[in-house]
């Protein structure tokens, strides 16, 4: 396979890690609000948090981007593809990680919300101290996993034109007869990254403060 | 919005056609897939390298590659090989792929549910590894698998959304079509999005349901 092949498929990784860290940055960010909002007291939030992650959950990611592209991405007024993929995938990680944080929710053990009443701490104190690192540690594997997820759906943003990895390998085997090993070649790409991604995720995690004494 | 409603019943038919495509091309995922996992699962425990190592490698592109590579893999890359294949073989081939290597990793880790002492007493009994696994440890990993390969069943529908993107006239495919001729791809994305709902929320529920029924988790 000639080195031209492979610039190209190189030249396109830096598209596919910031598409993917774009959206993992905003998903992480707005995913515990979500969660905050499935677990609210206030029923109107719940019901908007349940049926966005429903929504998410149910409907496949390409439709997401397609509908992020046709509704604001395309026209001479329009935000371009890259834009559209990266709300669409943001959005999808949102929806992931509030999913993972309910899950971690559940994984807290109620005495410490006990423990914690009983000493009277105040409820700020109480998330932040308490509650928030052992969610952190308990989400923190699922996270790393979904982020790997999301490196892998960042190809889709090839199906509406975003010159990420997919989109390199798909042009190049069109101008080659060795089309297999170009697509081999991006299969391996995407199995070398993945790995990495999840590790950042790690790293961060426990940089936030996942290190919490039991 | 009656204008909208309009062009949704309009649509419809065809993204039908679209859905039947899809769930058509799921299922041929799944008859190819699921043994295939099986295979793979059960070469993990073989003792001969020349088994293992392919199929450790197999499951690893099959979980590893994102599904789009897969299918136009299978779409593009085969027939430069001198395999010509239509969007369905080829879609339904690269689908099968990542569902035996989902499959491997479910099966795997069920087989590692079944208690340990199953397997002495089968081997005191003096079966043999192929006759334990046969009549002993598969029969209730399967049962403890359930769930979750009814949930990769869903997750592989989803998946299959893909097939567009390598000619396959699928759901997606369809609602873009039409989309594009009336040029209100939005609002027949939106029935597109409304049509997988349909199909995967009863699905998921029915996955739920039976997860508390055995009192696994599915994942």
């Amino acid at each position: 396979m000639t080195g031209e092949v492979l610039a190209a498929l190189a030249g396109a990784v830096p598209r596919t890690l910031a598409l993917t860290g774009l959206a993992l940055l905003i998903g992480t960010t707005l995913g515990p609000g979500l969660c905050a909002a499935r677990v609210s007291p206030v029923p109107v939030l719940r019901g908007i948090a349940a049926t966005v992650m429903l929504a998410f959950r149910s409907v496949p990611p390409i439709l997401w981007l397609l509908l992020a592209f046709h509704g604001f991405g395309t026209g001479p007024r329009g935000a371009g593809a890259f834009a559209a993929a990266a709300v669409g995938l943001s959005l999808i990680a949102a929806a992931r990680t509030a999913e993972v944080c309910s899950a971690a929710l559940s994984a807290v053990p109620a005495g410490q919300w006990e423990a914690a009443a009983a000493l009277h701490l105040p409820r700020r104190a109480l998330a932040i101290d308490v509650i928030v690192p052992q969610l952190l540690r308990a989400a923190l594997p699922a996270l790393a996993a979904d982020a790997a997820v999301l490196l892998r759906d960042s190809a889709l943003a090839a199906t509406i034109g975003v010159g990420e990895i997919a989109f390199a390998a798909a042009r190049a085997a069109q101008r080659t007869p060795e089309g297999l090993a170009v697509f081999a070649a991006a299969a391996a790409l995407y199995m070398a990254i993945g790995p990495l991604v999840a590790a950042a995720i790690r790293r961060a995690g426990r940089r936030i403060g996942a290190g919490a004494a039991r | 919005m009656s204008d909208v409603l309009a062009l949704w019943r309009l649509a419809l038919p065809a993204l039908l056609d679209g859905l039947r495509t899809g769930l058509a091309v799921t299922g041929a995922g799944l008859l190819l897939g699921l043994p295939l996992g099986l295979g793979l699962a059960l070469a993990a425990a073989s003792r001969r390298p020349w088994l293992r190592l392919p199929a450790l490698a197999l499951a690893a592109v099959g979980r590893g590659a994102p599904v789009l590579i897969l299918l136009e893999g299978a779409a593009v890359g085969l027939p430069a090989t001198g395999l010509p294949l239509g969007p369905f073989a080829a879609a339904a081939l690269a689908l099968a792929w990542w569902t035996a290597a989902q499959t491997r990793g479910i099966l795997l880790a069920a087989l590692g549910a079944v208690p340990r002492g199953q397997s002495e007493a089968a081997a005191a009994l003096g079966l043999d590894r192929v006759d334990t696994l046969r009549f002993v440890s598969l029969p209730q990993a399967l049962r403890v698998a359930a769930p979750a390969l009814l949930g990769l069943a869903v997750l592989l529908f989803q998946a299959a959304s893909l097939g567009f993107a390598i000619g396959l006239p699928d759901l997606v495919g369809q609602a873009l079509a039409w989309g594009a001729a009336t040029s209100r791809v939005v609002p027949v994305l939106v029935l597109a999005a409304l049509l997988y709902a349909a199909v995967c929320l009863p699905a998921t529920a029915v996955v739920a349901a039976l997860e508390r029924r055995t009192g696994r988790p599915a994942a």
